[in-house]
């Protein structure tokens, strides 16, 4: 049985003209202690996905399932002992904390609302936990301010850990920091899924960061999930159109002619409009009458690798 | 042989003391791409701006002579600098939609950059404009004159922001981290359409830059900056092929390169430990307090760059003397 599993999910946003339909029919299931990986371009939905998996926005419709039960309209009272073991770390640690709230403060305040009643228990935990995020605990005293891009992240991911969850939402964790600490954070949540047995939703636009932690890979295109397989062959034999043209479009190492199979005729393409049948034709070179009027359903082409497309590649 | 394009003669760009940019000497070449590569903090924007001369209060640009196509830059007043700003020099910026203006049409935005410059009537530079778009490629340019910044993709943004850049047919543009917001699929699009304008209206492209995917791919020349100083020079091949520079080094180490298909299963990524200092109190080498190779000597003189090759300068002895031992990265 999968630690989290969401099946048909929908998030819509009303937005002038009309209703955003953000995320639409998304399945996705995370074993205990797995790293799953979502990727895709800006406005595709993996955020809205992420966050509603954390009761951050509304379920339009769906389920969210956590440890078997289903956790999808729990409130209040109820969801609370599930907040405790799903959390989340955003993507910009400038923006993430309390400027007015010491570390202490805003590390220990979890412990309190979820009844570490006394002081010293809670500064106990968080000593302990600076230690692992491999932070001083004297910093402890101290405003966000004084801290810089790095070592703010790794306080944000400090207070996701502060309830000891099962499973972590991080949105573009890395995005927003230099290579060399990127480098850092990395190796830092990789250690704390080995050594706490963490599941990660790991969300990126960054197809080469998500292979490096990622067990499994969902591409999201405009709401829909159109590729799922383990990270080696999504890598070495996507099916999918987009996949191929988001993997070429990775910068290499060496200078190459790049082949990309996407057209270049793009900024029409709106989540609020979304195209007929299947979303990325506009985009495709392979699309045909097929792709333009029927939706492509997610099919099994083995037991860890599906595809939505009616022209997959070989 | 012509003079270079740009030429940078030991440039410093202070803020009240501290410098941001220190001893900088720069040469890009006529119809060159050349990549100013380094982490936040690391002077890099600070030399764009420097070159067009809008470095913001209190920072102060000395230094020897900054050369644009043999004219120095540095005594000239701030009028002469103006009018060289869109037909010699021009720039784009990382976030389009913060550079162009909200409440006006981005036809009006090129028209107004297009008669700035020149005395041409209103309806020859709206038809300048729309061939500006077509050239920038983007889709039915007639309607995209009337549209609001808004109502584009951030992709179509940065294509306007470079129309703007080009109206005037400056010899030199530069990039300031032009692909950094946008997605991985835009960012190749962008980049190859800087590439072939370029090439198509003869200008040389001052590319910023803290990926160093991107230079492979569209540089000419990389110059590794840290904490001011540039600490490595060379081709993106021999820079990728044989650093010198411990910085450089960790750099590359630390990017995921598809190529190398690295999984957390194949062990911890190489990290380069701390953070960027500041450029300011640190004497010896900038780098020592995160340089694993760090020796005494690092710490008391500041490394010169030397030529290690040809075309390759570095400002690393210790690399430099111990070259055979040293392991190979990556």
């Amino acid at each position: 049985m999968s630690l989290l599993s969401v099946e048909d999910l929908h998030v819509r946003h009303s937005v002038p003209g009309g209703e955003l339909r953000a995320v639409e029919g998304v399945s996705l299931a995370v074993d205990a202690g797995e790293t799953v990986g979502l990727v895709g371009e800006s406005g595709c939905g993996k955020s809205s996905l992420g966050k509603a998996i954390l009761h951050l926005l509304p379920v339009a419709d769906g389920t969210i399932r956590f440890g078997g039960a289903d956790i999808t309209h729990l409130t209040g009272r109820s969801l609370q002992p599930f907040r405790r073991r799903i959390q989340m770390v955003f993507q910009d640690p400038y923006a993430s904390l309390n400027p007015r709230q010491t570390v202490f403060d805003a590390l220990a305040r979890p412990l309190l609302v979820h009844g570490v009643r006394t002081r010293a228990a809670r500064r106990r935990s968080v000593e302990a936990l600076m230690q692992s995020v491999s932070l001083s605990p004297e910093m402890l005293a101290r405003y966000p301010n004084e801290f810089s891009g790095g070592q703010r992240q790794r306080i944000a991911i400090a207070r996701a850990m502060v309830l000891q969850p099962e499973l972590m939402v991080l949105d573009e964790p890395v995005s927003a920091l230099d290579v060399s600490v990127q480098a850092q954070i990395l190796n830092l949540l990789m250690d704390l899924k080995r050594d706490r047995g963490l599941a990660y939703v790991f969300i990126s636009h960054d197809l080469s960061v998500v292979r490096y932690v990622a067990d499994r890979i969902y591409v999201m295109y405009l709401g829909r999930i159109v590729e799922v397989a383990d990270q080696h062959s999504l890598w070495t034999s996507p099916r999918h159109h987009y996949t191929r043209a988001l993997i070429d479009a990775v910068p290499k190492q060496r200078a190459q002619p790049r082949c990309s199979e996407m057209s270049d005729a793009i900024g029409s393409v709106s989540a609020v409009t979304p195209p007929s049948g299947c979303r990325f034709h506009p985009r495709c070179r392979a699309a045909t009458d097929l792709c333009r009027t029927a939706v492509p359903l997610l099919q099994t082409l083995s037991a860890t690798h599906h595809v939505a497309c009616h022209h997959p590649l070989s | 042989m012509n003079p270079p394009l740009l030429e940078l003669r030991d440039i410093t760009v202070s803020f009240r003391g501290h410098e941001a940019v220190r001893g900088l000497n720069l040469t890009l070449h006529h119809g060159e791409t050349l990549a100013l590569v380094g982490e936040s903090g690391c002077g890099k924007s600070t030399t764009a701006l420097a070159v067009i001369r809008l470095v913001p209060r209190p920072g102060r640009i000395t230094g020897a002579a900054m050369l644009l196509d043999g004219l120095d830059l540095l005594p000239l007043p701030i009028a002469a600098m103006r009018r060289l700003r869109g037909t010699q020099v021009a720039m784009i910026f990382q976030e389009p939609m913060t550079s162009l203006n909200p409440v006006m049409t981005v036809g009006r935005q090129i028209v107004e950059a297009i008669r700035q410059h020149r005395t041409v009537s209103h309806a020859t530079a709206r038809t300048q404009a729309i061939e500006l778009l077509d050239l920038v490629r983007i889709p039915d340019p007639a309607r995209c004159f009337d549209n609001f910044p808004q109502r584009l993709s951030g992709g179509m943004r940065q294509r306007v922001m470079i129309a703007i850049a080009v109206a005037c047919r400056p010899k030199l543009l530069i990039a300031d981290e032009p692909t950094t917001a946008l997605d991985v699929t835009v960012q190749a699009q962008i980049l190859d359409l800087l590439q072939s304008l370029k090439r198509q209206l003869g200008m040389g492209l001052l590319l910023i830059t803290h990926d160093l995917g991107v230079v492979t791919q569209w540089a000419d020349r990389v110059a590794v900056m840290y904490a001011g100083r540039k600490v490595e020079e060379a081709t993106p091949a021999v820079l990728f092929e044989q650093p010198i520079h411990p910085y450089t080094r960790g750099l590359l180490g630390a990017t995921l390169w598809p190529e190398a298909a690295r999984t957390y299963r194949d062990g911890r990524l190489p990290e380069i430990p701390g953070s960027v200092v500041s450029a300011a109190a640190a004497s010896g080498c900038v780098f020592a307090p995160r340089c694993s190779l760090v020796q005494p000597e690092c710490r008391i003189n500041e490394p010169p760059l030397t030529e290690v090759g040809t075309d390759h300068l570095a400002a690393c002895p210790i690399v430099l003397h111990a070259r055979p031992h040293v392991p190979a990265l990556c």
